[in-house]
């Protein structure tokens, strides 16, 4: 393999001298296990993990590391990481002529057989393409060259295919760990030269979750709607049935450099339950799984004695539910009595169990909670099936306030399917009605100190969800919804954090999107759209713009009600969940709206 | 029991652009991986009990990095140093560790001054160095930060480098100012600007503690306390 072009450690140097965290874009991690250039073969096949955000928030993803072990832990296979570089590191890349290359061994882009990309939201769009770019690749698949790197993508903002598959030979949609290796060995032979790109995609066609967007015909009629899709034919997700037929990942690449999250991280539970109306992570990585807990004891001392962390973070979508959750944290306090082990339980579920679990990692350092009511008034958490009354609500506070806690979080949507005024009158009030709650729950000496965080987000709704054909609502009554709980909940301990009403209506319809967003997403990235996620960086103008000049309305995409029998782009894909499900799921919401008027 | 260690670490190559904090963190993370066991500190946040010398720069390397760190177990100063550098990236090396006694002063109070060598290209002569940095300690916002500068090289070869000693901390009546690595690159380049020469590396070489007009390392103090 000497066709492999790297970047040189003095052209690196040339860069980094002058740009913010230069620790982003080196390696010498501890937990690196890429195969080393002189190591490889004409029977090597390289793979580019490729996260489109920064290294810092890139890093912590459990998916880069699973895929990365996976891949690494094959003798002809070598992953190497890539995340976007920075603003000021891209104009120094570009200032300098130096292409996107991989931290491991530094090879540019180009000189991959497969790159990657991790798509966990819809905003990370345009730096994909960026990143392309960068590369020296061109963005959209069909100007790419037949001895281009095969490119593809995963993570939920592909589970539905359509408005990124301009720009991907293919999708992998559902969980990764078992599909990846068949699909690195087809690529050795394509690679090798003996078939074409065509070939390839037609073998791999065949595995469960491999979605090829080449492969599709989406026919339109003059107003716009989705006529016909070919073939007919729908793309099955993969999933792994037993989560514990891979170990968790114990021996992680650790960052050098701080990361948003900067733990060491285990996935216990796979999959949620609840059936949230709202929630896509809730139906697109059903069924639940779980693993055993008495296996995850060990894995876990042997990751934390592998890392040197002190924190471990259990991760799931519904941690409450995971039946082993006193077995295992008990278990690992037991045998980590002395390394002032920390644990920490995302996404609880705070009923009264939660709260008891809530307690058991803490031991005495008790910081922060975080409630996800998500609206105020009964009426309103009925339609969106999140089963939490106020007094349950209420309880957890008392009780968790009295124990120690003395700070809360508190999540609320708005611009949910038949919300009204009174509504977020009631999110407002119920604000309050906490806030004071908190208040008297604390023991006085604290009471000075009491401050509570609101983050009020706006409804987007998600393919494969009940509300998926939902509309988001107009600009102008989210915003005056916004006013309504600013106005109506005093800013003195409380406060309130909102997202941009434009970025979230640029998110929804690109969540829902065809295959004609794609010349969107082109568009606006040509003109200068990226980082879109981060609040400095997203350019509304650069959108509105771009639809503007692709001929599309972001309305028709964000604002509409998507009709029950039309097809919807994302009809392509089978997550194992029957649209009558969904669409009951509607119903009982359109029902309960109807009866409240 | 307890039982505290200083030692010292190299921090050269590509991680010279990591920042002191990270730095930290890594021989921490190493120090759990090791099994050894570290003395925390009490209150509601409890940290290991580990403190670190004046930090240098990002973009500088250092061969004279070091750190006093409270263990709960009786290891061996060597043992240690065996025990860390097995669970390190090899850019980063401890190369010694000894045992300190009760009442010895930290490393952040007790150090006065740091030792860099700035690594110099291009075609240059030994006199034009040592004139620049004659030149930089007399330097109006330079001099009373410095201690010292000289020209150096390799022996029987021309001189490459500049070697100069910087106040790590300000003391009555000798300086009020604190040498500041970046200012003094600053006004390097702004030297070279136009010549061939150019900086090529830049290496912390050493610590030292003053005593008695004498420069002593951060292990040489130790036999004070004895």
């Amino acid at each position: 393999m000497d066709d492999i072009k790297t970047l040189s450690y003095g052209r690196l140097q040339d860069v980094l001298k002058d740009v913010e965290k230069p620790g982003r874009y080196i390696d010498c991690e501890i937990g690196v296990s890429s195969k080393r250039l002189q190591d490889l073969d004409d029977h090597s096949v390289l793979a580019a993990l490729a996260f489109p955000d920064i290294y810092d928030v890139g890093m912590p993803n459990l998916g880069l590391q699973i895929l990365y072990g996976i891949i690494n832990s094959h003798k002809d296979f070598s992953a190497e990481r890539v995340f976007a570089p920075w603003v000021d590191m891209e104009e120094a890349m570009r200032k300098e002529g130096i292409r996107l290359f991989s931290l491991e061994n530094r090879i540019m882009l180009e000189s991959f057989d497969l790159i990657g990309f991790s798509l966990q939201h819809e905003l990370l769009y345009t730096n994909v393409l960026n990143m392309l770019d960068l590369s020296g690749l061109e963005p959209v698949a069909e100007k790419r060259r037949p001895c281009d790197p095969v490119i593809c993508a995963g993570g939920p903002a592909v589970f539905n295919p359509a408005p990124m598959s301009a720009f991907m030979d293919f999708m992998l949609i559902g969980d990764g760990e078992e599909t990846i290796v068949p699909i690195l060995e087809r690529l050795s032979g394509y690679r090798a030269g003996k078939i074409g790109k065509k070939k390839f995609l037609e073998e791999i066609s065949g595995l469960d979750g491999v979605y090829i967007p080449s492969a599709y015909r989406y026919h339109y009629s003059a107003s716009g709607r989705i006529e016909k899709i070919d073939p007919p034919g729908k793309v099955k997700k993969a999933a792994v049935a037993d989560l514990d037929s891979h170990r968790i990942i114990t021996r992680p690449v650790i960052p050098n450099i701080r990361t948003v999250h900067d733990r060491y991280a285990v996935e216990i539970m796979r999959g949620c339950g609840r059936g949230c109306r709202f929630c896509q992570a809730g139906f697109i990585y059903r069924p639940v799984r779980s693993r055993d807990a008495a296996g995850l004891i060990g894995q876990c001392l042997e990751g934390l004695q592998n890392t040197g962390y002190d924190e471990i973070s259990f991760l799931s979508l519904s941690t409450t539910d995971y039946g082993g959750l006193e077995q295992l944290i008990k278990g690992l306090r037991e045998k980590t009595q002395d390394q002032r082990l920390s644990m920490s339980l995302p996404s609880m579920r705070l009923d009264t169990f939660g709260l008891r679990m809530a307690e058991l990692v803490r031991q005495g350092r008790k910081t922060g909670l975080t409630f996800a009511p998500e609206a105020g008034s009964q009426r309103m958490r009925d339609i969106i099936n999140k089963n939490i009354t106020e007094t349950q609500i209420m309880e957890c506070i008392d009780s968790a306030l009295g124990k120690g806690w003395e700070k809360i979080k508190l999540y609320f949507m708005i611009g949910l399917p038949g919300e009204t005024g009174e509504d977020i009158r009631e999110t407002a009030s119920l604000i309050c009605r906490i806030a004071a709650r908190a208040r008297k729950a604390m023991p006085g000496k604290k009471r000075k100190r009491f401050s509570m965080n609101v983050s009020i987000n706006v409804f987007n709704p998600k393919p494969f969800t009940p509300f998926q054909w939902a509309a988001q609502e107009k600009r102008e009554n989210l915003e005056k919804k916004f006013r309504i709980i600013l106005d109506n909940v005093p800013g003195r301990h409380i406060n309130i954090s909102w997202s941009d009403t434009e970025r979230s209506r640029i998110e929804c319809a690109l969540s829902r999107g065809d295959t004609r967003m794609g010349r969107v997403i082109l568009a606006a990235w040509k003109n200068g759209a990226r980082f879109d996620n981060w609040t400095d960086h997203f350019r509304p103008r650069a959108w509105q713009a771009a639809f503007k000049d692709s001929n599309m309305d972001a309305d028709s995409y964000a604002g509409r009600e998507y009709g029950t029998n039309e097809i919807l782009p994302w009809d392509t894909v089978d997550i194992g969940i029957k649209k009558q499900v969904f669409l009951s799921g509607y119903g009982k919401a359109l029902e309960m709206i109807r009866a409240g008027k | 029991m307890e039982k505290k260690l200083r030692f010292r670490f190299s921090k050269t190559g590509m991680l010279k652009y990591l920042s002191h904090l990270d730095m930290i963190n890594m021989i921490i993370r190493a120090i759990r991986r090791a099994g050894i066991k570290v003395k925390y500190s009490a209150g509601f946040n409890p940290r290991p009990v580990i403190t670190f010398g004046p930090p240098i720069p990002l973009g500088a390397e250092s061969e004279a990095e070091y750190a006093d760190v409270t263990l709960t177990e009786n290891i061996s100063p060597d043992d240690f140093v065996s025990a860390i550098n097995l669970k390190l990236e090899q850019k980063v090396i401890i190369s010694r560790a000894r045992e300190i006694p009760a009442g010895v002063k930290s490393l952040m109070s007790q150090a006065d001054i740091a030792e860099y060598e700035i690594c110099l290209t291009g075609d240059r002569t030994g006199g034009r160095l040592r004139e620049m940095a004659d030149r930089v300690m007399q330097h109006q916002d330079m001099k009373d930060s410095v201690y010292q500068a000289s020209a150096g090289g390799e022996k029987g070869q021309e001189e490459d480098r500049i070697i100069i000693c910087g106040y790590t901390k300000t003391a009555k009546g000798r300086n009020d100012r604190v040498f500041k690595l970046r200012d003094l690159l600053e006004a390097l380049e702004r030297e070279l600007s136009g010549t061939d020469i150019s900086i090529e590396r830049v290496l912390k070489k050493q610590l030292f503690i003053l005593k008695d007009g004498q420069k002593l390392t951060p292990f040489e103090v130790l036999r004070f306390y004895v």
